[in-house]
């Protein structure tokens, strides 16, 4: 049986340093995405989605 | 006859108080302030023309037209001096870095960081303890203000003030894109006119930095050419209550609204057209770099359009976006962080 999909993707700033300036603490993973790490985002949460068309983060393959 | 003057013989000084040395010389109300200011804080303000202090709503005023006459008695009239609030308006074009540095601090003092190489407008700003006589606030920064007069025993000085609008401005076709402030100080203690010599700590025109010199620019992180553009913050200071028999105010209350609004005019090309429906018409935020990072540098992770026009010229068509700054999605960003060095 195939393993089910979480529905994640995995994600990580475009410029760490913009994103630390421009969020803070209560956004999802930010000590993580402000530190350049990659974590595993819903695509379609909202704070998923400004960050992409805002070009705040981006996919990694 | 008198000597007459001009407005061009005035010239005008802004320092910041120590408010916080623990000392009544420098505390919230106290007339000696421009003697225990912040080192360095004071800077020539090279404003194209020099504002008087608006005193007229320093003024309770009262007209009781009582019955038995038509006319108003001397006495009908109540005026107290004192009990209202004054003001002062400013239009600078920036020439001096200590100067824009003074300004984007005085307008959130409580501010966390280093004014020296930003400030951030954060989702929660913290509100002082501006009660009359307070000395030991560690963050209360008031402003004072000195109009020195060509006659020289009327310098007009307002202490205890506070910066409660500033809009910074940046325009393609005016002043070389440079970087224009103006704005309004508020005070509810009344202004001195007196002989007052002091001079400021810095006088040099050492920042010219303008809207050519933003490298970076993008709305909703798409590039973008920018025209023009501008940004009101407001942080409104109100008197509170009074004391003494001169009616100036018991200190302050800063704790209303704090906002940012804006307007970006830029090209509207085939990226930032498509860049209305994604962010104006389904009303998701949008991100605004306007900067080259470190010298010159506007930042609003999270602002919110309100409304966009266009100007169809031949010549290209230009739209102008409307926006307010918002703290993005559950209060997770800041209004802006601006830099200015």
């Amino acid at each position: 049986m195939a393993k089910q999909s979480s529905g994640k993707k995995k994600y990580k700033a475009v410029d760490a340093v913009a994103f630390k300036e421009s969020f803070n603490d209560t956004a999802p993973f930010y000590k993580k995405l402000s530190k350049g790490d990659e974590v595993s985002l819903d695509p379609s949460d909202k704070h998923t989605m400004n960050w992409l068309a805002n070009n705040f983060i981006k996919e990694v393959k | 006859m008198g000597r007459a003057y001009s407005g061009r013989e005035f010239s005008a000084i802004v320092g910041i108080a120590d408010n916080d040395a623990g000392s009544s010389a420098g505390a919230v109300g106290a007339a000696t302030q421009d003697a225990n200011a912040v080192s360095g804080s004071k800077f020539l303000m090279r404003a194209d023309a020099v504002n008087m202090f608006d005193y007229s709503a320093g003024y309770s005023r009262a007209e009781v037209a009582r019955a038995g006459s038509r006319t108003l008695r001397a006495e009908d009239i109540v005026n107290h001096y004192g009990s209202g609030v004054f003001t002062w308006n400013f239009d600078w074009l920036v020439d001096n870095e200590k100067g824009i540095q003074n300004l984007v601090e005085l307008m959130y003092p409580s501010h966390g960081g280093t004014i020296t190489t930003s400030i951030t407008y954060p989702a929660a700003p913290t509100v002082n303890d501006l009660s009359h006589a307070e000395t030991a606030e560690t963050v209360s920064k008031l402003a004072f203000i000195l109009l020195t007069n060509p006659l020289a025993s009327r310098d007009h000085y307002m202490h205890s003030a506070n910066l409660q609008e500033l809009t910074l401005s940046m325009s393609a076709g005016t002043d070389g894109g440079r970087l224009r402030a103006s704005g309004q100080f508020m005070s509810g203690y009344k202004p001195l006119i007196e002989t007052n010599a002091i001079a400021a700590d810095t006088t040099a025109s050492d920042y010219a930095k303008g809207l050519f010199d933003c490298t970076t620019s993008t709305f909703g992180g798409d590039a973008a050419v920018v025209s023009d553009f501008s940004l009101t913050i407001s942080n409104p200071a109100n008197r509170v209550g009074y004391q003494g028999s001169a009616g100036e105010t018991d200190g302050y209350i800063r704790g209303g609204a704090f906002s940012i609004t804006g307007s970006i005019t830029m090209k509207s090309d085939s990226l930032q057209q498509i860049n209305d429906d994604t962010f104006w018409k389904a009303n998701t935020t949008a991100a605004i770099v306007l900067g080259q990072g470190t010298n010159i540098d506007f930042n609003l992770p999270a602002v919110n359009v309100s409304n966009i026009s266009y100007n169809m010229a031949d010549e290209g068509v230009f739209q102008t976006v409307d926006f307010t700054a918002t703290s993005g999605a559950d209060a997770g960003g800041n209004l802006a962080v601006l830099k200015f060095t």
